[in-house]
């Protein structure tokens, strides 16, 4: 039986995996396959964290620990069962878990709020765990530096980042649009990015400010 | 001590890959490339929080500094709301739009109209829109109300909501930009359980 089938606890993580050059996704799948158990926690090494940032980004803390090892379960019985077919795409396969995961408790939640409360309200809250104070605060922040940043540069500039950020058109489109060159674009968007960070450092650096990340 | 397995880290996504990305605009391909290397890489998730960071707010300021400035521009601009003014300038605007209109068709509608299924028995088309309103008018049971999500060729879902069905059928208000390519469309009942799959294009 399989480490991860048999207990809830996390394996002690290890360091996440460096990063050698070439994939070779399908030794560990076999490795894994002849249940080698130091396989199976170098597979956790590896995919441990981004499964937990994709899930917390979704789904938000709640049964955050439970939901990752449910994806790990999956994964690893799906290749202990030969059911993965192109080992080469273990990567691809356990970005689609994660996907159904989210999808399964979304659909869940919706489930299970339309039976406790009334309906217009259950979706109106479903995926508003991110909407805590501290994070609005937060946001605040950065439009406010944003802003700063926005007042800084020309009219002209600040087209370019509206067309950009806003009206989400692409480069072709502006550039053709408002007679720049490619570099002339890059240059610009460069530059804001650049001066937000500048004072969001100078911000974030002062005492009692700690931005939170997802 | 565990022994290093080697993963294809070769493939950072470029900073303009990762701000499409965290603005929902990347190319499919491209997408599911940086979303898979995002899970095994942890320099990449720290270096999109910040690019998203930055892009959510450059939103948020530009989006409400385009409110105020509208709030204060109408005071500044008061001599706009004299009759003779705005009903010159009124003309004016229409007979630009007129002449805008004469010269071809704009590059992307502002919205259009799909009934599903089609009319006849291939698959329903629309012009690429920044909205389009969908009339299911398939017989369905019960008159809702649903929830709709529609998804893009890679299986993502771009947009969901919530539609109820009337005589003509279930009518959809999709507020998505979409361009070129096929399209799902999946209804759901509100308790979650997956009603109809239907599929559509977006013509070029």
């Amino acid at each position: 039986m399989s480490m991860l089938a048999t207990s809830r606890a996390p394996i002690a993580e290890a360091a996440p995996a460096a990063a050698p050059p070439v994939s070779d996704w399908t030794q560990l799948v076999s490795r894994i396959q002849n249940g080698e158990s130091e396989a199976m926690a170098e597979l956790y090494a590896i995919f441990a964290r981004g499964i937990r940032y994709f899930l917390l980004r979704n789904l938000g803390p709640v049964d955050l620990d439970d939901k990752v090892h449910d994806c790990f379960v999956i994964v690893t019985q799906a290749i202990q069962n030969g059911d993965l077919r192109e080992p080469e795409r273990l990567m691809g396969y356990v970005r689609t878990v994660v996907k159904r995961q989210i999808a399964a408790s979304i659909d869940v939640a919706v489930h299970q709020r339309h039976s406790r409360v009334d309906f217009e309200e259950s979706l109106l809250s479903l995926s508003d765990w991110r909407e805590n104070p501290e994070r609005k605060v937060i946001a605040k922040e950065r439009a406010e530096i944003a802003r700063k940043v926005l007042n800084s540069i020309s009219r002209r500039d600040r087209e370019i980042l509206n067309r950009f950020y806003v009206l989400e058109q692409s480069q072709e489109e502006i550039c053709a649009g408002m007679g720049l060159t490619y570099n002339q674009f890059r240059l610009l968007k460069s530059r804001a990015k650049a001066r937000f960070g500048e004072l969001g450092k100078r911000l974030w650096s002062s005492p009692g400010i700690n931005p939170i990340k997802s | 001590m565990l022994k290093k397995v080697s993963v294809d880290t070769h493939f950072h996504g470029t900073q303009d890959q990762l701000e499409l990305y965290a603005l929902d605009l990347l190319a499919d391909s491209e997408f599911i490339r940086v979303e898979e290397h995002l899970i095994v890489c942890a320099t990449c998730r720290r270096r999109f929080d910040e690019i998203e960071s930055y892009v959510d707010g450059m939103r948020e300021a530009l989006v409400t500094d385009a409110g105020a400035g509208e709030e204060t521009g109408w005071d500044l601009l008061s001599w706009l709301r004299r009759p003779v003014v705005s009903m010159t300038l009124g003309l004016v605007v229409l007979l630009t739009a007129m002449a805008l209109l004469n010269r071809g068709p704009a590059k992307l509608a502002p919205s259009a109209a799909m009934q599903i299924p089609a009319a006849g028995s291939g698959t329903p088309v629309a012009p690429p829109t920044r909205e389009l309103d969908v009339t299911i008018s398939d017989a369905l049971r019960d008159s809702g109300p649903f929830r709709v999500e529609v998804l893009n060729p890679a299986g993502r879902t771009i947009w969901n909501g919530l539609a109820a069905a009337d005589a003509k059928g279930v009518e959809v208000k999709v507020q998505q930009r979409m361009t070129p390519g096929d399209y799902f469309l999946r209804l759901y009942s509100v308790s979650g359980e997956k009603l109809k799959d239907y599929a559509f294009r977006i013509g070029g």
